[in-house]
């Protein structure tokens, strides 16, 4: 267990890193300027609930690009971006839940249904559980958020 | 006091007397009961200490049991077609069931056996064979799934198959029915002398498992029955049973239990190697069936061999001896040292413990009785270690316990009796309900048992459960071997009859299990990925649909264009990758199971409309809260129509790909 705890410290960290880094080298011009989600929204229940992500004010588009495909692959056939399909549409996600409260219901799906108050009454509208694949490695899932804050900035799904 | 109320009261006295001694028998019964439900008892959401192997015999499949509990955890589809999952009916795994006499959707299942590695399972594979047309199986206990058959040709009634050798070098493989071999007209009264055996070793890849048939030996026409192989100093050696040493071709009741013994078969299988490595052998041509399964794929693959290497025992001498053995035997096993190997002479009270060394001995020295044809009969007192005297009535099959102690299942006297390998003192016996066939012990024929309980594979189960009708389920009862007392625990009813089952710690494979297909490995020529991907497509007369499945809809779910006299293709993958999330998928009218799609995997289902009409089709297995909304329909338009070629679902719209 404890080397589990000490991973997910790792991971955070390289995340916040990554996020640091990425965020000075663009600190002059975005390609693409992110939309910000309003701070002190709920971030849920998991390994990102006393942690804040700090999000670069612009849109990585490598890693949205790589978003892109796997949301293909693992979401699509859920989830459409305007329609209610399975689960609800994504647009505007990433404005309306702090990007923990994303990571948390990627990872921590089984507890924040059941549990958080905003995933269950999702799920009291949707009655379908969530199931992200198993044995997805985080930054996968880091790159689907990367694509969602694409979409809400950009209003487009294809990443260019 | 007068005499008569003497009398009142003693009779009261004995009254009460009785009365306590009937209390207190009941209160030790259900004493005894709860002691034994406790050690059975696995609470809601705990998990069985082994995973138990139960032949299906009669119906073709290997049933997967938990000990102590006797639950019920899953059927796997071997020789024969499973509807529950669509084994045997898709296209994907059809090929699994292919032999030379084309497509036989059953078989009979009698011997499974675990692979091993220095005597000890390794829970790697599971091998079992097929009684009725020749093969034997290979079930990856990764996916506990069948993963490849392998037909075996010269041969008839594979009974003593299939077991491994000390590392699972080799797996064997026999003719319980001997036939002429190669296989010919002839009168079935010229028997003697045309009608033949083969003894057969498949060889199996160290790494992949991949089976080859690597060489038969040719031998006289008896009823080879049963065998197993040496272990430690035994290692090169494996051994058969025969009955029916007469060569009788009728009623073999009688006429095959003419004489006092019959044969132990003991085959050097190093010798027979060096013997193919000398070129002493022969090159047959008689075609089999090799299937198997890529699970990558997820596609089974059929092709037909047509040669094999038979060795005869006169063009290689010491590959095969005849040791003598009472009577008609059934099981023949070896003890976990490799000393002593016993065979179960079911028409005789008295068994033979034969010692290893001695026969090396008795080979050394030459001591023979005699020939059958070619091949060298060992004197019995040479080889013979000691007896087990007054054993029990029709003694079957023998297990270990690792700790010195032989349990040997009686079919007649319906008992297992406890004694000592080096002895032959019977210790216990213990009745069994009714006429016990084989028995288990968890690694009870290798060189480390596990020997904490036994399981009693009962052929008759008459009043044991609750009657349904005349058709009943097989009986098995597990047994506490730990203490110096054998004690019943539990009953529990089996599918299909378990001839012999095999049991490893869950430990050993729990944690290997898998849990989904990996939809990025998934390499069928028809998976469709994502529902971007869907598509129809025809080609002629034959229609692919490209199909997608997961909670709670198919894509597509509308399907037009289809005429009578087209072959429709429904492609379905499971887009799901967690854990116990399968779909199901079945056609109004499809004459063929249902599939049972697990996540990540792709499955087809075949259907050749013959009428005019739309068709529900819907997933199986409930999957969600809205799976009863998980269907669709294909509309069948006449042979000479035009109708529009289009699909619907996920929302979209799309229109058939037209090759051709």
């Amino acid at each position: 267990m404890r080397w589990i705890k000490a991973l997910l410290l790792a991971a955070g960290l390289a995340f916040a890193i990554g996020e640091g880094a990425s965020a000075l080298a663009t600190q002059t011009k975005c390609q693409v300027e992110a939309k910000l989600p309003p701070k002190g929204l709920p971030k849920g229940i998991g390994p990102y609930a006393d942690k804040t992500i700090k999000l670069d004010p612009c849109v990585n588009l490598d890693l949205a690009k790589k978003g892109e495909k796997l949301f293909e692959q693992y979401c699509s056939a859920c989830h459409k971006i305007t329609k209610r399909y399975v689960g609800p549409p994504l647009k505007g996600v990433t404005l309306a839940r702090s990007p923990e409260w994303i990571m948390n219901l990627f990872l921590n799906t089984e507890e924040m249904v059941w549990n958080d108050p905003i995933a269950k009454a999702l799920l009291q509208q949707y009655l379908t559980v969530m199931r992200p694949p198993s044995g997805v490695p985080e930054e996968d899932f880091r790159a689907i958020y990367e694509y969602l804050r694409y979409i809400d900035a950009t209003g487009k799904t294809e990443v260019k | 006091m007068n005499k008569g109320r003497i009398k009142v009261a003693l009779a009261l006295a004995l009254v009460a007397a009785l009365a306590f001694v009937a209390v207190g028998a009941r209160k030790t019964a259900t004493r005894l009961a709860q002691d034994a439900a406790q050690k059975v008892y696995v609470a809601p959401g705990e998990y069985d200490e082994f995973y138990a192997f139960l032949s299906g015999g009669f119906n073709g499949q290997v049933g997967v049991y938990g000990l102590p509990s006797g639950r019920l955890l899953k059927i796997i589809g071997v020789f024969s077609q499973n509807p529950r999952n669509g084994y045997g009916y898709n296209p994907e795994t059809k090929p699994m069931l292919m032999t030379s006499h084309g497509f036989i959707p059953w078989d009979d299942t009698h011997h499974p056996e675990l692979s091993m590695t220095n005597g000890v399972p390794d829970g790697r594979w599971l091998f079992i064979n097929a009684n009725n047309t020749p093969r034997v199986a290979r079930i990856d206990l990764k996916y506990m799934e069948t993963s490849e058959i392998i037909e075996i040709p010269n041969s008839a009634g594979n009974h003593p198959s299939s077991f491994v050798t000390e590392n699972t070098e080799y797996l064997t493989a026999g003719t319980r029915f001997s036939v002429p071999i190669p296989q010919r007209d002839i009168p079935i009264d010229q028997y003697k002398g045309n009608f033949k055996g083969t003894l057969s070793f498949i060889k199996i890849d160290p790494d992949t498992g991949k089976m080859s048939l690597a060489f038969q030996i040719l031998v006289p026409g008896f009823d080879y029955d049963l065998a197993h192989c040496g272990k430690g100093p035994s290692h090169d050696w494996c051994f058969f049973t025969s009955y029916n040493t007469e060569e009788a071709h009728t009623l073999l009741e009688i006429n095959a239990s003419q004489r006092d013994k019959d044969f132990i078969a003991a085959v050097n299988w190093k010798r027979a190697e060096e013997c193919i490595k000398e070129g002493k052998y022969e090159t047959w041509n008689t075609p089999y069936a090799h299937n198997w399964y890529d699970e990558k794929k997820h596609m089974a693959f059929s092709e037909i061999v047509k040669e094999e290497k038979v060795i005869k025992p006169d063009q290689c001498p010491g590959v095969v001896y005849f040791i003598p053995t009472p009577k008609s035997p059934h099981g023949v096993d070896v003890s976990p040292d490799g000393k002593y190997i016993l065979g179960d002479g079911k028409l005789s009270a008295t068994m033979a413990v034969f010692s290893f060394d001695k026969m090396i001995k008795a080979i050394k020295e030459k001591k023979f009785a005699g020939d059958a044809y070619g091949i060298p009969i060992l004197d019995f007192e040479s080889v013979l270690d000691h007896y087990v005297k007054n054993a029990c009535l029709g003694p079957l099959h023998t297990e270990s316990d690792g700790k010195g102690y032989a349990y040997t299942s009686c079919f007649i006297s319906s008992e297992v009796i406890k004694w000592k390998w080096s002895t032959g003192e019977i210790v216990d016996r213990i009745p069994v309900y009714y006429s016990i066939g084989h028995l288990m012990i968890p690694g009870g024929d290798s060189a480390k048992p596990w020997g904490k309980y036994l399981v009693a594979l009962n052929k008759i189960t008459k009043d044991r459960y609750l009657p349904t009708g005349p058709e009943l389920n097989q009986s098995a009862q597990l047994i506490d071997i730990t203490g110096d007392k054998m004690k019943l625990l539990l009953d529990f009813p089996t599918v299909g009859e378990p001839h012999y089952a095999q049991a490893l710690p869950a430990s050993l494979i729990k944690d290997k299990q898998a849990r989904i297909y990996n939809l990025k490995e998934n390499e069928h020529p028809y998976a469709t990925k994502s529902e971007k991907q869907v598509k129809v497509v025809r080609k002629g007369h034959e229609v692919h649909v490209y199909m997608t499945a997961i909670r709670s809809h198919f894509v597509p779910d509308n399907i037009e264009g289809v005429k009578v006299g087209d072959t429709v293709y429904f492609h379905v993958t499971n887009l799901e990758q967690d854990w116990d999330i399968p779909h199901g998928f079945a056609v109004f009218g499809a004459p063929t199971a249902n599939n049972l799609i697990m996540p990540g995997e792709t499955k087809t289902l075949v259907w050749k409309p013959t009428k005019p009409g739309v068709y529900p089709f819907y997933c199986t297995d409930f999957c969600s809260a809205l799976h009863q909304e998980m269907q669709g329909y294909v509309r069948v338009s006449p042979a000479d129509a035009n109708p529009p070629m289009i699909w619907r679902g996920g929302g979209e719209e799309g229109k058939w790909i037209v090759e051709q």
